[in-house]
């Protein structure tokens, strides 16, 4: 069978994204840094999802990533010592998330290994959220002083009062808890069975009626809440004004140095 | 007419509605969907009304709505989701607790009855479910029914993979407060309606009022958009290429 996908090359090679109408597969591509959320990784999903908002013919993005994790959050490496980054990882969080959730293209996550903090916050902007049994979700960021209110917006949509625990606990759950509590739509019996599992699943969404889909997942954002910026701009600030605080900068640079050891 | 399509009965507090189309597993066609609309407004001008029992004759629930009845007709076919619309925030909206009895299947529109419904039981191995996008349909009129029940982040994943459910999986999702066996719904259903029969009917309607506003049924914006959003899909080309290919291979 002849694909009719290409490769698109983003300006930074972090992502990889390719067309098969009706399905885009959009892949982490940093493995070595667990696909952590960097400039360079913003910038090039950035790209991405306004590349894929254009794109006419496309129903559904496949949203993974390479390696060993999915996303295992924000490259604290270019925050410690540096809290204005950091403020500009959780603002460009909140703006992915956003654009993520008001793509017209249904939205799949195949999560495995790690998806946390940033990585479990793009999770709760996608339509449908599909695991690996021992994947592992959550927002473990009190321990460096942060706040993940900024996930609120989607996160509480995803699973309502279930996000109180989630978000205080620091509490990393695995796949099946996340299918539980129904953060995850589908959960795979084994991690080998996630792939296939989402090839299902993405092949069924394609064959709906595209319209449909769209108008549906329009009207749900508008019913949910998604499409107002008032809550994104105010948990993006309240995550933000946190970052030069006192209390941030130690608590991250004490973990980071820890985690050096 | 009407007293045909739809069943209406009071015993002990008790008030039944049954939709009384059972060769067409219920299918709500306009008629239908009006004198639905009847009952229930004989229901809510009823003080010795209790507890309502949404119900189907025969065996389905309701298959949902009668569209090949109304194929090539668009417009009909808007009024009579503005009606369905209509119905359900009527059900919603009765100071008294409200059960759904389904057996065999509560598809798309039948499924929206059951979850506007304060309770909902059903069996295993029932049918349930939106399957509205295979058909190029939005279901936006449910929408809102089902994210009160189950939540936007559930409600959001069933829509959208369309198809159906079985009654286990449906109860496990929240669509359903009970399942039993098939068996057992009709005992089950009594003995919860009469349980509710014994609450403070003035203490029952100040919590339904309050729930209703809390969790925003009482807002006929959202509820009149919802219906002209599936109007205005249904009406298009995806969806009635979609419906005439279903209708055609079903004969």
């Amino acid at each position: 069978m002849v694909e009719r996908g290409f490769l698109y090359t983003p300006r930074v090679p972090c992502v990889s994204v390719v067309f098969r109408d009706p399905v885009i597969t959009v892949t982490l591509t940093d493995p070595e840094r667990r696909n952590a959320l960097s400039d360079a990784m913003f910038d090039a999903l950035e790209t991405a999802v306004a590349g894929i908002a254009a794109h006419p013919r496309s129903a559904v993005v496949r949203l993974r990533g390479a390696g060993p994790a999915f996303c295992a959050g924000f490259d604290l490496s270019a925050c410690v010592g540096n809290p204005a980054t950091l403020e500009r990882f959780i603002r460009r969080l909140s703006s992915l998330n956003r654009s993520l959730r008001r793509l017209r293209q249904v939205v799949v996550a195949e999560v495995h290994g790690a998806a946390l903090a940033g990585g479990s916050a793009m999770l709760s902007a996608c339509d449908f959220v599909c695991v690996a049994p021992d994947a592992q979700l959550g927002y473990p960021v009190h321990r460096i002083g942060v706040s993940p209110a900024v996930s609120l917006p989607t996160l509480r949509n995803a699973i309502g009062g279930a996000a109180r625990p989630l978000m205080l606990s620091s509490d990393i759950i695995d796949g099946r808890r996340a299918y539980e509590i129904g953060f995850a739509a589908r959960c795979a019996n084994t991690a080998g069975e996630l792939p296939e599992l989402v090839d299902g699943l993405c092949a069924d969404l394609a064959l709906k009626g595209h319209a449909a889909l769209a108008r549906t997942k329009a009207w749900l954002n508008e019913l949910d809440g998604s499409d107002d910026d008032a809550p994104f701009d105010l948990t993006a600030q309240a995550s933000a004004e946190l970052c030069s605080g006192a209390e941030s900068v130690s608590m991250l640079e004490s973990f980071w140095s820890s985690r050096r050891r | 007419m009407s007293e045909s399509l739809v069943r209406h009965e009071i015993l002990d507090g008790v008030a039944t509605i049954t939709m009384n189309r059972p060769e067409a597993r219920n299918a709500l066609s306009l008629p239908l969907i009006r004198a639905m609309g009847d009952a229930v407004r004989t229901v809510a001008a009823d003080s010795s009304v209790r507890v309502l029992v949404v119900a189907g004759e025969g065996k389905a629930f309701c298959a949902g709505m009668d569209l090949k009845a109304v194929m090539d007709d668009p417009v009909a076919m808007g009024d009579m989701l503005r009606e369905l619309s209509r119905v359900t925030r009527s059900i919603r909206r009765l100071p008294i607790p409200t059960i759904a009895r389904v057996q065999g299947a509560a598809v798309g529109g039948g499924c929206g009855l059951m979850v506007v419904c304060d309770f909902a039981i059903t069996h295993p191995e029932a049918k349930v479910g939106y399957p509205e996008v295979d058909l190029g349909v939005c279901p936006a009129v449910v929408a809102p029914w089902l994210i009160r029940r189950i939540g936007a982040g559930r409600a959001r994943a069933m829509l959208l993979a369309g198809g159906t459910l079985s009654g286990d999986e449906g109860h496990r999702l929240g669509l359903a407060t009970h399942c039993v066996p098939l068996d057992d719904l009709a005992a089950t259903t009594s003995a919860l309606a009469k349980r509710l029969t014994q609450g403070g009917p003035i203490a029952l309607a100040a919590t339904k009022r309050w729930l209703n506003e809390l969790d925003g049924s009482n807002d006929d914006t959202v509820l009149d958009r919802a219906a002209e959003i599936s109007a205005d899909v249904i009406a298009g080309d995806e969806a009635q290429q979609r419906l005439r290919a279903v209708f055609a291979g079903r004969g």
